[in-house]
């Protein structure tokens, strides 16, 4: 018997061990009705949004833009942050790209993007990371906390999808950061963005908010929501 | 290398005449979807068991999976292959949740106290099966290649076009992921009910 029919084995056995309840349809009705009354609330505060904006006269591009798309991805876009976006950089896959803290870098891969964090949480050599695979168009966040000074934490951004991400942002407990925007050479489907912010623990240890909530968005050259989204765990 | 991409279309085809399902209205619809899930499920349960080591959260993370087949079942009821889209959204709604898991544990300030850690984390290592803690030691992909390899008998083929990823990175991650179980207790077993040793693969191996 090779490995192969060993793992295969054992696996089966494994899965055998298991006693599978029937099937409940009630979870899935809960799950979906949940999830569209999410998305009735979140239509009806966007278009609020919209109608503020339009009413201050701003003449910001992603205001507008936002005014414009009231419906949809742009519905759950951040505040804009103030002043200029950081400049977007382009690495090499492999290429250690620095964060601005000591130890701290990242890397970008094909379908991963790579994170070195500080000695304290012990990765080693090799780094923590996000991975992905699928064509779902996305946006999604890590938080990396930094201690032992709980002042601030790497909040890394990820978009996967089509389109040429220009800037991303992120508002946390209703401030909002520009992240530095990461991409590899060409048009690799995904960009990622970087930025230090608050974290979201206090010296004492106690929560200063929620990660639920925080806001994400991902932006082209125009200023169009390529996606976004709001933290809900 | 750019890993391959599965296509998932993105309109719905145009409606057929025939179609049962888009006769009989929303009840139809869901008898549809119920029968196919209650099909699945036992399977699933246990495919996502493995990918998780949990029974309950095997069970979240397979309701979660239909609720989104549930909600886009017109589309994914008309795809040739239905089980390769459920297979892909179970997979990266497990990687999902797992990358959410890590940033939580991100979150604590200092490192877990040694001995809390012991007294909570040392019952549940007795709890589980030695097969599972050797599996929880493979990264999330790795352990996702071994599953859907050897438990769901996929071909290298499928085991691509689930997770998007190349043929090559399909058989990589195998590999290593045998390598890393070859020499563990939990296939002592299984080893020595036989007479080979578990120290390489045989010339027939594929």
């Amino acid at each position: 018997m090779d490995t192969e029919d060993m793992v295969r084995g054992a696996l089966r056995d494994e899965a055998a061990r298991v006693a599978v309840a029937d099937w409940s349809a009630a979870p899935v009705r809960v799950q979906v009705r949940r999830q569209r009354r999410g998305r009735r609330v979140a239509m009806g505060a966007s278009a609020v949004v919209a109608a503020l904006a339009v009413v201050a006269g701003t003449g910001a591009v992603l205001s507008a833009q936002r005014a414009v798309q009231a419906v949809g991805p742009a519905s759950q876009a951040p505040l804009v942050p103030e002043g200029p976006a950081p400049e977007a950089v382009v690495v090499e896959p492999g290429q250690q790209l620095p964060l601005g803290r000591q130890d701290w870098w990242m890397q970008l891969k094909d379908q991963e993007i790579c994170i070195h964090d500080a000695p304290a949480y012990r990765s080693g050599p090799g780094c923590g990371g996000h991975s992905w695979a699928g064509g779902t168009t996305e946006i999604t966040m890590q938080y990396y906390g930094s201690p032992p000074q709980y002042q601030e934490a790497l909040y890394n951004l990820i978009y996967h999808g089509p389109g040429q991400v220009a800037r991303m942002a992120i508002e946390v407990d209703g401030h909002a950061y520009w992240a530095t925007v990461a991409s590899l050479p060409g048009n690799p489907g995904y960009a990622t963005g970087y930025v230090w912010g608050p974290s979201n623990k206090t010296p004492n240890g106690s929560t200063a908010y929620p990660l639920e909530g925080i806001k994400l968005a991902a932006y082209d050259a125009q200023g169009k929501v390529l996606a976004s989204k709001t933290l809900s765990s | 290398m750019t890993a391959s991409v599965l296509h998932i279309p993105v309109e719905d085809p145009p409606p057929s005449t025939t179609a049962p399902a888009s006769a009989g209205g929303p009840g139809l619809r869901e008898m549809d979807f119920e029968g196919f899930a209650a099909t699945r499920w036992r399977r699933l349960v246990r495919t996502a068991y493995l990918l998780t080591g949990d029974y309950h959260e095997a069970e979240d993370v397979v309701q979660a999976t239909f609720a989104k087949v549930f909600r886009n079942w017109s589309r994914i009821s008309r795809l040739e292959e239905p089980d390769a889209y459920i297979h892909r959204a179970l997979v990266n709604n497990n990687l999902s949740r797992h990358r959410r898991r890590r940033v939580r544990q991100l979150l604590m300030p200092v490192l877990p106290d040694r001995a809390h850690a012991a007294g909570g984390g040392h019952r549940d290592v007795e709890e589980r099966s030695v097969l599972l803690q050797a599996l929880a030691e493979l990264p999330q992909r790795q352990r996702a290649v071994v599953v859907l390899r050897y438990w769901e008998d996929m071909s290298e083929y499928q085991v691509a076009e689930v997770l998007g990823c190349s043929l090559g990175n399909v058989k990589s991650q195998a590999s290593r992921g045998l390598a890393k179980l070859r020499g563990h207790p939990a296939l002592a077993s299984y080893a020595a009910n036989t007479d080979s040793t578990i120290d390489g693969t045989n010339g027939d191996n594929r």
